[in-house]
């Protein structure tokens, strides 16, 4: 869980296949206790496979093919050298004669306007470097819409990470087309009366879920009257009710005590 | 030096007859089953074009 978030930036990613019969309430009641920050799914399955072990793992590398196999703890060592020497995820896919630095610059950048800026500039040109450019430039600003996409999905579902998400793409994408959409999108949903009432719900629902994170589990469950969860417990207990009253009708109010049951709060 | 040849031979024709182990297909991220979606960010096949990805089977039990 700490080298998916460690190298996120980096394009690496950790996909966890449940393969056993145990119940998905179950499976995603322990995920959420163990604040998993990855995906996971079920039923996965890797052609040619015959070992009947878990865990077991496999990495495959920025073209696709399986590098390793073996346990998730061995392979885990491998992994920061590889992403180290692979290229950026958003530049992978072909070989740079002349853009080279830049698509090495990928790994490194906090923003993308910049990197958009010279791109530009190359592919008003002609031969191999503009056909780099081209290839580069398409890869970051596809990447651009496909965050905005997810942002416009989750602003009636989640308007809090939704806001989040546009002011990020805003700031990453400066001065280029989804920077630009993402800065007018947050600059409408300020207008936007019913968005704000579903934005402040949610925040404070966000926030009662990051209190719950705190708790502490005791060989995997937890207990809310263990005494360094009373507090929290006991906090959880009233702000709840309180999120109910003043945003009633909202998402976050009809959908918060679901999203408190794996934490041991019945009933609220 | 005859018996030696026909040695050799029928280690050629062995070789020729005798069923060789399949070559191993090289396993390529495209070809792996990633299962149903349960918990975390949606991925799809296109998500993961260019990415490092650690994949892992696991279990609760």
């Amino acid at each position: 869980m700490k080298l998916q978030e460690e190298l996120k930036d980096s394009g690496f990613v950790v996909i966890a296949s449940h393969v056993q019969n145990v119940p998905k309430d179950d499976v995603i009641q322990f995920l959420r206790q163990q604040k998993v920050n990855f995906t996971v799914t079920s039923g996965g399955d890797v052609p040619g496979d015959t070992a009947n072990t878990i865990p077991r793992a496999f990495l495959f590398d920025s073209k696709g093919r399986l590098v390793e196999r073996g346990l998730p703890s061995e392979l885990k060592a491998k992994i920061p050298a590889l992403v180290a020497s692979e290229p950026h995820w958003l530049a992978a896919g072909r070989d740079y004669t002349k853009l080279k630095p830049v698509a090495e610059s990928l790994k490194t950048a906090k923003s993308y306007g910049p990197i958009l800026k010279k791109l530009d500039g190359e592919m008003k040109g002609s031969g191999p470097a503009a056909e780099e450019a081209k290839y580069l430039s398409e890869r970051i600003l596809g990447h651009g819409k496909s965050k905005l996409e997810k942002a416009k999905a989750m602003e009636g579902e989640d308007p809090f990470p939704a806001q989040q998400l546009y002011t990020d793409i805003s700031l990453q994408w400066k001065g280029s087309e989804p920077g630009t959409e993402a800065a007018k999108r947050l600059k409408e949903l300020k207008g936007d009366k019913e968005f704000q009432k579903e934005l402040k719900a949610s925040t404070v629902a966000h926030q009662i879920l990051a209190q719950c994170d705190k708790l502490v589990a005791q060989q995997g469950k937890i207990n809310l009257e263990y005494a360094p969860n009373r507090e929290i417990a006991a906090s959880v207990r009233s702000l709840v009710p309180a999120l109910k009253k003043k945003y009633a009708g909202t998402k976050a109010a009809s959908t918060i005590s679901q999203l408190l049951e794996p934490y041991g709060f019945k009933d609220l | 030096m005859r018996r030696a040849g026909f040695l050799a031979l029928c280690a050629a024709a062995s070789a020729l007859l005798l069923p060789r182990a399949p070559a191993q297909e090289p396993v390529s991220l495209k070809d792996v089953k990633l299962g149903e979606f349960w918990y975390g960010s949606r991925l799809s096949p296109e998500d993961l074009k260019g990415r490092v990805v650690l994949f892992e089977l696991w279990g609760l039990k």
